[in-house]
């Protein structure tokens, strides 16, 4: 690992902190809210808390994105780590969610079942693998070849909800496909930020 | 390799910068060598700060290279870590500086900047009278001003560019700026490139002074040895008249019939002295005045 990327990754870490903590922060205060104040059966719970917790961690991308980035380039921060910023930030999405999603488990102090779990790691881990996969094809195809990959993976998954929505007479109703609706638009916001930081970067 | 660098240059070769078909810098070439304070002066719009920003590899060229020593800059974490751009800071609402606080930019660049000199930053922010916990965002001018200057020293970086470094510091403020800037300077022999338009004020701890016009460098050179070729003649039309002939002459004033011209001669050449003529030395920024006024 060269000096500078440990460098940058070290910049990265003080300003996702206060993120952090805010999250942390901010789930715990919701997880009483919901318990305490609403009093809403577990299910329901967990299912605004998972829409909540894919959103969050999405800003810290998006803050780097728009933000950060003409900054880390006026620190004297190669284009190249910059990059690679991104695609952490993409595979942290996966971490932070899982920790958040713990965490509400804990508040909540309800069962969730296993295939709940798996849907969502699979959806987390999608969204963060192609986030990576996304920042590595800008970076060695460019916007044409990189939006033909992407095309047929969204049509495989768009084919795929379907076929789940007319397979499935319950499919909004079940927390796995809702799973599968926020995996699916985190991954269309992979897409959207890496296509948006590329512009952004060569831009400067 | 390190003490290598240090005696090494930064150099570019024909820089071209175009934004879409409009081209703001024309083939430049130049070598800064290490040991050396430059001033970099030139009008509004004349490319100073795309330059900067193309040394330190932080705008991309159209065409041509940076290098330092036999190293390419661009995207190469080794030679940049040599160098160091101090632009001014502009803390609009959407950006990452407006929302951080003194103390955290100095963070910042503590972690970007390896040779980082947190003890120096410490005391300049005193100097200053900088408050840590102020955000950038309700910073005035000067103190912003305040907080690049501390970036550029604090830093320690070989090459170290700072663009306007006194836009907006009153004339105390300015005058501590020098004072630390030559203090550092003698005491690290670091290069600095500094931009300005108080040109007069600054040209004293200028060793060479570079001359940008239109996006093309005019003149690099030792600002002793040029400001001993730059003479202001001034007298009767026909006597100033004959005193310059043959020289190249610049901004023309004519009141009456006296008329008064700066020229600027080549090594070897002499005006025709009389008793008819006024001499006068110019100073750094009327010469800049002259070459780079609207007249020429």
């Amino acid at each position: 690992m060269n000096e500078g990327f440990k460098r940058h990754i070290q910049y990265i870490s003080l300003y996702q902190g206060k993120i952090f903590s805010i999250i942390i922060l901010g789930g715990l205060i919701y997880g009483i809210f919901l318990t305490t104040v609403i009093n809403d059966s577990p299910g329901k719970m967990i299912e605004y808390f998972e829409m909540i917790l894919a959103v969050i961690p999405c800003s810290l991308t998006v803050n780097y994105i728009r933000y950060q980035i003409d900054f880390c380039l006026s620190m004297g921060c190669t284009r190249r780590n910059i990059y690679l910023g991104i695609y952490i930030l993409t595979a942290e999405l996966l971490v932070e969610s899982l920790a958040v999603f713990l965490l509400m488990k804990m508040i909540a102090s309800t069962s969730i079942t296993a295939d709940m779990i798996l849907s969502f790691v699979i959806s987390e881990l999608l969204s963060a693998t192609l986030g990576v996969l996304n920042g590595f094809l800008i970076r060695r195809f460019g916007y044409a070849k990189m939006l033909l990959i992407l095309g047929i993976f969204y049509g495989g998954l768009a084919l795929f909800a379907l076929n789940s929505f007319f397979l499935m007479t319950e499919f909004l109703s079940s927390p796995s496909s809702w799973l599968l609706i926020i995996g699916g638009l985190l991954i269309l916001y992979g897409l959207i930020v890496n296509l948006f930081g590329k512009k952004t970067i060569d831009r400067m | 390799m390190e003490n290598a660098k240090e005696l090494m240059p930064l150099q570019c070769k024909n820089i071209i910068k175009k934004y879409k078909e409009k081209e703001v810098l024309h083939n430049i070439d130049l070598t800064l060598e290490p040991g050396k304070i430059y001033g970099l002066i030139g009008r509004n719009g004349a490319g100073k700060t795309t330059l900067l920003s193309i040394l330190a590899a932080q705008c991309p060229a159209t065409s041509g290279d940076i290098t330092l020593g036999e190293e390419t800059v661009w995207e190469n974490q080794q030679a940049l870590s040599h160098i160091c751009f101090s632009r001014e800071l502009n803390p609009v609402a959407e950006s990452a500086i407006a929302s951080m606080k003194v103390k955290d930019y100095l963070k910042a660049a503590s972690i970007y900047y390896p040779h980082w000199d947190k003890e120096m930053a410490d005391r300049l922010v005193k100097t200053f009278e900088l408050e840590p916990g102020k955000k950038i965002l309700k910073l005035s001018k000067g103190m912003l001003s305040m907080l690049t200057i501390i970036l550029a020293l604090a830093s320690k970086a070989d090459y170290t560019l700072l663009d306007e470094p006194v836009a907006g510091l009153d004339v105390f403020m300015r005058d501590k700026f020098y004072k630390l800037l030559l203090e550092e300077y003698e005491k690290t022999g670091r290069t600095f490139l500094i931009s300005t338009h108080i040109i007069d004020e600054a040209s004293p701890v200028f060793e060479e002074v570079i001359m940008l016009k239109d996006g093309a460098i005019l003149l690099k050179e030792n600002t002793e040895d040029l400001l001993s070729r730059a003479v202001h003649i001034s007298g009767r039309e026909d006597a100033v008249d004959a005193a310059v002939k043959g020289l190249k002459t610049y901004r023309p004033e004519k009141v009456g019939r006296s008329k008064g011209i700066t020229v600027l001669m080549e090594n070897g050449q002499e005006f025709q002295s009389s008793g008819e003529i006024s001499v006068q030395p110019v100073s750094l920024q009327n010469l800049f005045i002259a070459l780079c006024g609207d007249e020429n």
